[in-house]
């Protein structure tokens, strides 16, 4: 007697779920699709264009030996290796400074100095550009600062990597810093730990992964914004 | 199971040598809210105590301001007779283990061990020497090289235990630090605690939630709810002479039924009585009279003491040793008893709605304040 008024609703469940299976296997199915139209092709595309001369005659890896040969790429890639080397050092060295300051010490107003790393995430990354060159440029405000210098040139391309890596840094090292043990601090107090040992100790060690992770993250992104600047 | 140490010094429930820590008046708010609230005890030297309490009672506040991870709002706090209300944990003589454990995960067990030592002016062999000794007594000295994440819970907690006592501190704090551990090795490791802090000598407060734990190692209890100390005393003070309902059923379970009568013959709370003779002393607030289940006595020896009622069974419940019986008296089905029976005394396992006799001893029939 309540064999057929059970069935319905044992129905109803199994194939809303047969249906949500679907989905969940479309999607990946749907997101490499995407993908490979969006980014596989193009780079593909590219790759097999540099087999070709400029009249598409096939000319096997010529263009690769012309590159090799051209007497200014020693200097590019020295360019492009200091360059984010200078970069990577400088925003570390303000990074991680900042983020220590806003989850391990006790100073105040830490909500708005949150909010002024994280500024530059949301505005347009156009206008700190225009700012460098309003404050910096050939008319530039603050040009006496440069003591003689110009922006339009290495000052300008690492002080513009700094700026716009800052906020990325402290927020990979925020995330280091922050899920890091507050008892292993408390457990380093008690052993009578001065504060530099623990540091050198506790937190340098529980944000390792934040570092590499920042530093190794930074590093090719310069590398390639570099290269495009000779 | 409760070994417990026979002391003569801890008999009334106060310690007679000289305290190693005192605390006195010490409240602390967060917010709004009063987490510790004029809490004052003492803790005498090697004395091994517990602050036992449900979650959110204040215990582990307390103890932070004992450690100075949290500073006082109000009140002393006096170790070895030396005011450190408003030291810094560094400058306070103690050593700390967490229920996380809290290692240094790029340390080595020796490592971690020695981290303490390292400050410190000894010579190199002086602590390696110090650090063999320690693992020696917390028996890791084959796992001395691994990292914490090669060892099992239970390890990692004697790692934690040896590195607190590395400097030997005058005290030994101890933050529910068997609470992450499963029951075996739990109850083990609460006897080697125990064993160790005789050894050493020394004194310990620990704060745990498991009264279990409470009674098989304290000198002495102190229970707190709701930031304020209950009750202190032995285990079995605490346990058999509980100050109120709270702690009687935070310490174990408990019978309790509001008085509904009290005339010239005496006192009723349900199926309860107590003559006036037995029910001495002043009645407090909103009182109960209340009796353990392991007190409740069932059939024949029910039939042979005073005033036996009769009974049904409702409910059988087979723990092993004993036997959870609930029963309903008749005349008095609104109030259920449980009553707790070793099995060995039970050749035949009662059914439900058999009819029982059952007896309350008056001597076991406790008068208490629910405490609120």
């Amino acid at each position: 007697m309540t064999a057929s008024k059970a069935r319905p609703a044992l129905d109803t469940p199994y194939q809303s779920s047969r249906l949500a299976g679907l989905l969940a296997q479309a999607l990946p199915l749907g997101l490499i699709a995407l993908l490979l139209a969006a980014i596989i092709a193009p780079i593909t595309a590219l790759l097999l264009k540099s087999f070709l001369d400029q009249q598409g005659a096939f000319i096997g890896l010529g263009n690769f030996a012309r590159y090799i040969g051209e007497p200014g790429l020693a200097v590019a890639i020295w360019n492009s290796v200091s360059l984010s080397t200078i970069s990577t050092a400088l925003t570390l060295a303000i990074a991680f400074p900042y983020a220590f300051a806003l989850h391990r010490s006790d100073i105040p107003l830490k909500g708005l100095f949150r909010v002024i790393m994280l500024a530059p995430l949301l505005a347009p990354s156009m206008l700190p550009a225009f700012g460098m060159i309003y404050l910096f440029g050939n008319q530039g405000l603050l040009k006496s600062w440069l003591m003689g210098g110009t922006i339009y040139g290495p000052i300008g391309i690492v002080s513009a990597s700094v700026f716009h890596a800052l906020p990325h840094a402290i927020l990979i090292l925020s995330a280091g810093l922050a899920s890091g043990d507050q008892r292993l601090y408390e457990a380093a107090r008690a052993l009578k730990a001065s504060p530099a040992r623990t540091f050198v100790q506790v937190t340098l060690p529980s944000c390792h992964y934040a570092l590499i992770s920042s530093t190794s993250g930074l590093a090719p992104l310069w590398a390639c914004c570099c290269s495009h600047q000779h | 199971m409760n070994v417990q140490q026979s002391d003569t010094r801890l008999q009334n429930g106060a310690t007679q040598v000289a305290p190693f820590l005192s605390v006195g008046g010490l409240s602390k708010r967060f917010g709004q809210s009063t987490v510790v609230d004029d809490v004052a005890f003492e803790v005498g030297r090697s004395e091994f105590v517990c602050v036992l309490g449900p979650s959110g009672c204040g215990k582990t506040t307390l103890l932070r301001l004992i450690a100075g991870f949290e500073r006082a709002d109000k009140g002393v706090i006096a170790m070895n007779g030396v005011d450190v209300t408003t030291r810094r944990p560094e400058e306070r003589d103690f050593g700390i283990v967490f229920q996380s454990y809290a290692l240094f995960p790029n340390r080595t067990v020796a490592g971690n061990v020695g981290f303490g030592l390292e400050a410190t002016r000894a010579s190199g062999a002086q602590q390696q020497a110090r650090v063999a000794e320690l693992l020696t007594l917390v028996g890791l000295t084959e796992h001395a090289g691994k990292y914490p994440s090669q060892l099992s819970g239970g390890q990692q907690q004697r790692v934690a235990l040896a590195r607190a006592l590395a400097l030997s501190p005058g005290l030994l704090l101890l933050d529910e630090p068997l609470s992450a551990l499963d029951a075996n090795v739990r109850a083990r490791l609460r006897l080697e605690l125990l064993a160790l802090q005789r050894r050493v000598g020394v004194t310990a407060l620990m704060v745990t939630h498991d009264q279990q734990e409470a009674l098989a190692v304290a000198d002495r209890i102190i229970v707190m709810n709701r930031g304020r100390i209950v009750q202190c005393g032995t285990p079995r003070q605490v346990f058999e002479t509980p100050a109120d309902l709270f702690v009687a059923r935070f310490m174990g379970e408990m019978n309790a039924f509001p008085i509904t009568g009290v005339d010239h013959d005496g006192v009723e709370a349900g199926p309860v009585r107590l003559t006036l003779a037995e029910a001495s002393g002043s009645l407090p607030a909103r009182a109960h009279l209340c009796i353990r289940p392991g007190a409740v006595l069932i059939g024949a020896e029910a039939e042979a003491a005073p005033r036996p009622l009769a009974a049904r069974v409702r409910q059988v419940l087979y723990l092993g040793d004993t036997v959870r019986l609930t029963l309903q008296v008749c005349g008095h089905e609104a109030a259920p008893v449980n009553a707790e029976i070793p099995s060995a005394r039970l050749p035949l396992l009662p059914s439900i709605g058999d009819a029982v006799a059952v007896a309350f001893p008056a001597g076991q029939v406790r008068i208490l304040g629910d405490g609120a």
